[in-house]
């Protein structure tokens, strides 16, 4: 079973819309939200596996709602009416969007697409402890500008702090977010992300090898070639780990 | 840069080709390839390219370039014949000079029609691929200017119709259908005024302010649908109002932007009120709605403002006039000042 979240600033929008998904045995609709700062909470409670989400909404726009998303993204399917900048971010991006009136065989593409990652994700997911932090099967909304990503966090090999901001490192991409690298280090899973000095992240299944750098500290190599300093204190730590 | 290439080509094909001719034309009437025949030919090549260059540097600088034909033509004739004596004159010196030619300058010669000739053909070639040039730039201007034309009047029309306002209608609609039909039904109707009245606003100059009135309200009654109990709407229409002449969808315009950036924005949303007031020889449209007005907010809508205020002007000069700012209670007090005299002597007629 789906459970999904229905967030529109219209009733009879979300209406018409939960009108539509009563055919679909599988989705079941556990909140729905006119207001993306509840919509917010809401997600944060329900943990959803889904969300439809409007663009157009009064106070922040569907964006900008998934930008403060925290925990984990859930799969999101955006439904729209008509918005030129909007379309272009979904064309330019590929993310799943629907056009209001909505029909029927197109939301059932759409949710047969996302039912088969779901139903991938559970069985990744399976069997591991979950202790409220983001694990390597996750997925994290990323916004750089006009442009946006949904990334599962497996393909994330480093985070770099760039000021207020911190450069993600993934596939070809490198978008800048305002995040702090502190932020992250709290919600990463410590299993799966090594903080391996005050300017860097990275993800321990990306490490290539270790070299041993001066002053006794280390020198990780990651799979794309890129070169991470270890500083003195977390090379302990990262021996200690490597030695289990 | 390919253009003064093409030039140079031209230049040296050109003279190289005289020099073929005449090598030919000496070969054909049997005259004896000397030193001196072969050596005037290419002279004749040499100072040709120099002399032609300094003609087309002439052209430039006269600013022939831009010239018609017909006040070129004379200029030409002239030009040529100038040529013909300047270059028979190098022609002698220098063939004096260089090859001990003696020979002296002569009106009767035939070489001066010759060397005529050769400019004429010069400049007939030199123009003809200027006014081809010409030409194609204007014929690419053209479809420059014809392809924004159309672009421009897509994208006005494609605004007119409001695209995000028509497909969000339709879902209020759809959803309607099922919770309350005699309001979707209702919808339907009003949804196809609103259309009606966008297609035909290009028909008329002016229109009387009950009819267009009757428009907002339907478009008004639509979004209400769509927003429920988080849009107000409240009207104050003052009796003997309703007779002014009003560009059509002037209103409308504004009202769809009180939505977009009013209560489309806000949360709890908010009212809209619309009041009409009559002074003395003058109505004044005065609309109320929820929101901030950024005056400093460059976007489409402010674009949008202009238009309508330049629609006001063209109707009606200096007796009509906008207004929009910041009002009591977090509202946008928006006044449209339209004189009562157009009732009388309409003067969009005379338009």
């Amino acid at each position: 079973m789906i459970r999904a979240i229905v967030i529109d600033d219209e009733r009879l929008a979300r209406q018409e819309l939960k009108n539509l998904l009563q055919s679909f045995d599988n989705i079941q609709i556990v909140a729905e939200s006119g207001k993306p700062e509840e919509a917010l909470d809401l997600i944060e409670k329900e943990n959803p596996d889904l969300i439809f989400l409007d663009i157009q909404m009064p106070g922040m726009t569907g964006f900008e709602m998934l930008d403060e998303l925290e925990g984990t993204a859930p799969e999101v399917i955006f439904v729209t009416a008509y918005d030129e900048y909007a379309l272009k971010a979904f064309e330019v991006n590929a993310l799943d969007y629907l056009m209001k009136p909505v029909e029927e065989s197109r939301l059932q593409e759409a949710i047969e697409k996302i039912a088969k990652r779901i139903a991938k994700k559970k069985v990744e997911s399976e069997g591991q402890e979950n202790d409220g932090k983001l694990e390597l099967h996750d997925q994290v909304f990323l916004k750089d500008g006009e442009k946006c990503w949904f990334v599962e966090l497996e393909k994330i090999r480093l985070f770099e702090s760039e000021g207020n901001y911190v450069r993600v490192y993934f596939d070809e991409s490198r978008p800048l977010i305002l995040k702090s690298l502190n932020a992250l280090t709290d919600r990463l899973s410590e299993k799966y992300f090594f903080r391996a000095s005050r300017k860097h992240i990275v993800n321990l299944r990306w490490i290539e090898k270790v070299e041993t750098w001066f002053n006794g500290g280390l020198l990780v190599i990651l799979k794309d070639g890129t070169k991470v300093e270890v500083s003195r204190r977390q090379s302990v730590k990262l021996k200690e780990m490597m030695a289990l | 840069m390919t253009a003064s290439r093409y030039y140079y080509k031209a230049q040296l094909s050109g003279w190289s080709l005289y020099i073929l001719i005449s090598t030919a034309v000496f070969i054909l009437t049997g005259t004896k390839l000397s030193f001196d025949v072969l050596g005037g030919i290419y002279l004749v090549f040499a100072l040709g390219l120099v002399v032609s260059h300094l003609y087309r540097a002439i052209i430039i600088k006269l600013g022939w370039l831009e010239k018609d034909i017909a006040s070129l033509i004379p200029r030409v004739a002239v030009a040529c014949i100038i040529l013909a004596i300047v270059f028979h004159g190098i022609y002698i010196f220098i063939g004096n000079l260089a090859f001990g030619w003696k020979l002296a300058y002569t009106w009767t010669d035939a070489n001066l029609v010759t060397w005529g000739m050769l400019f004429f053909i010069w400049s007939l070639i030199y123009f003809t691929y200027i006014f081809f040039q010409r030409f194609r730039k204007e014929e690419i201007k053209n479809l420059q200017l014809e392809s924004a034309k159309n672009e421009y009047e897509l994208r006005r029309l494609r605004d007119q119709m409001n695209p995000h306002f028509i497909f969000n209608a339709m879902n209020t609609i759809r959803a309607l259908i099922d919770e309350n039909p005699t309001k979707a039904k209702n919808a339907v109707t009003q949804l196809s005024n609103v259309l009606r009245s966008s297609l035909q606003a290009g028909d008329q100059d002016l229109i009387p302010l009950s009819k267009e009135i009757e428009i907002v309200k339907d478009y008004l009654e639509i979004e209400k649908a769509r927003y429920e109990e988080r849009l107000e709407i409240s009207w104050q229409v003052q009796e003997g109002t309703e007779k002014v002449k009003i560009p059509p969808l002037l209103l409308q315009t504004i009202i769809e932007n009180c939505i977009k950036h009013g209560i489309a924005k806000l949360p709890d949303g908010g009212s809209i009120c619309i009041q009409t007031v009559t002074h003395d020889d003058a109505v004044d449209i005065n609309i109320f709605n929820t929101g901030v007005y950024d005056p400093n907010a460059k976007s489409d809508s402010s674009l949008g403002l202009e238009n309508t205020k330049n629609r006001l002007n063209l109707s009606f000069g200096k007796e009509a006039w906008l207004t929009i700012g910041n009002h009591e209670n977090k509202s946008v007090l928006t006044t449209i000042h339209l004189p009562l005299t157009s009732i009388k002597n309409d003067k969009s007629n005379s338009n």
